[in-house]
């Protein structure tokens, strides 16, 4: 870790809120501890709503350089978690939603299984990539980043009551995708 | 009570959240009926495959290309504010200049078509927003820019 990081670590006050304000005021150590506290969850978002890791790590380059730039306009009203997630789903549904005008959709095994995934992380991968990128945002943030519905619902900005029927809709899709899966794997073996 | 009446429940209990009195309704229409019975199982068995999903690594090089990512966009703020000041001067000089020189030409070519210099040239309309809201901070000089339309612009189809 960098001696400007260690910096930040050493003074009284690490909270988010503090790196926040001290990454407005021009401190590119503060930032880089935000980078460091949450790359992580936004990689993991980014990377199950776009679901290509390589485009992933474009996403998260993107939400960071925007964190930056709109650092000053957080006020500390939500979690600095949430405010964060908020940019990341936002910017990788941008990208799901251009990509999917622009490219040709990918065959299911192509475009989510890579060489090193274990048989159940494509099967789950499949089933994610079979949503629309609105329903995909909901399935990724309860089941994979495990938050509430009223969580969900801060982050996307719609009432609660949406964000509930949006992750039924999710589950419907997936399960049927599921059970297309298993038939077509049954009719190749 | 049709089968599609029940998927609520199921959708409910799949999010943890079917109150007790249902929970025992449910059960007992699950015992008869093979179909929500294999949705419940199915809707189970995803969301069990999400919640294993391994969160992936965030590489080493992650931070140095986002901290160059962040210079080339300073560096083209500040590009984007240089223009502008540039342009704010030839306006504030140009003008009184600029309006003998309009009515001479247009005395000459009715109808003569102006083209104004496009400063947005090459940047997202989010930038040039953020920009403008910048501009007007830094420099306390309110800066009203043309309506932005978002999309591709001429030049890109």
């Amino acid at each position: 870790m960098s001696t400007l990081t260690n910096e930040v670590r050493g003074s009284r006050d690490d909270s988010d809120a503090f790196l926040a304000r001290q990454c407005a005021a021009g401190s590119e150590s503060a930032f880089e501890e935000i980078f460091k506290r949450h790359s992580g969850r936004v990689l993991a978002v980014a990377a199950r709503i776009v679901g290509d890791r390589d485009e992933a790590m474009d996403v998260l380059q993107e939400v960071f350089v925007k964190i930056h730039r709109r650092i000053g306009q957080f006020r500390c009203q939500s979690a600095f978690s949430l405010w964060i997630y908020r940019i990341a789903v936002h910017e990788s549904l941008n990208w799901a939603q251009r990509r999917r005008s622009k490219v040709r959709p990918l065959p299911d095994a192509e475009r989510v299984a890579a060489p090193q995934e274990a048989p159940e992380e494509a099967t789950a991968m499949a089933a994610l990539q079979a949503l629309p990128p609105k329903l995909r945002a909901v399935a990724v943030l309860r089941h994979v980043q495990e938050m509430s519905h009223e969580e969900i619902a801060q982050v996307l900005g719609v009432p609660v009551g949406t964000a509930r029927s949006r992750l039924f809709a999710a589950h419907r899709r997936m399960r049927e995708a599921l059970r297309e899966q298993r038939s077509r794997e049954r009719s190749e073996s | 009570m049709s089968c599609a009446e029940w998927e609520d429940l199921i959708e409910k209990e799949l999010d943890g959240a079917l109150p007790p009195g249902d929970a025992e309704r449910l059960a007992a229409h699950l015992n008869a009926c093979t179909e929500c019975r294999a949705d419940l199982a199915d809707g189970r068995e995803v969301i069990g495959l999400l919640h294993s999903l391994p969160a992936p690594e965030v590489p080493s090089e992650a931070w140095p290309s986002v901290r160059e990512a962040l210079a080339r966009t300073q560096q083209r703020k500040r590009s984007l504010r240089r223009a502008v000041l540039a342009a704010a001067a030839v306006l504030l000089v140009g003008i009184p200049a600029g309006i003998v020189a309009l009515h001479q030409v247009e005395d000459r070519a009715p109808g003569l078509d102006l083209t104004v210099v496009d400063l947005r040239n090459g940047v997202s309309a989010e930038e040039w927003a953020e920009y403008v809201s910048d501009f007007n901070e830094g420099w306390g000089v309110p800066f009203v820019p043309a309506p932005v339309v978002d999309g591709p612009r001429e030049e890109d189809e």
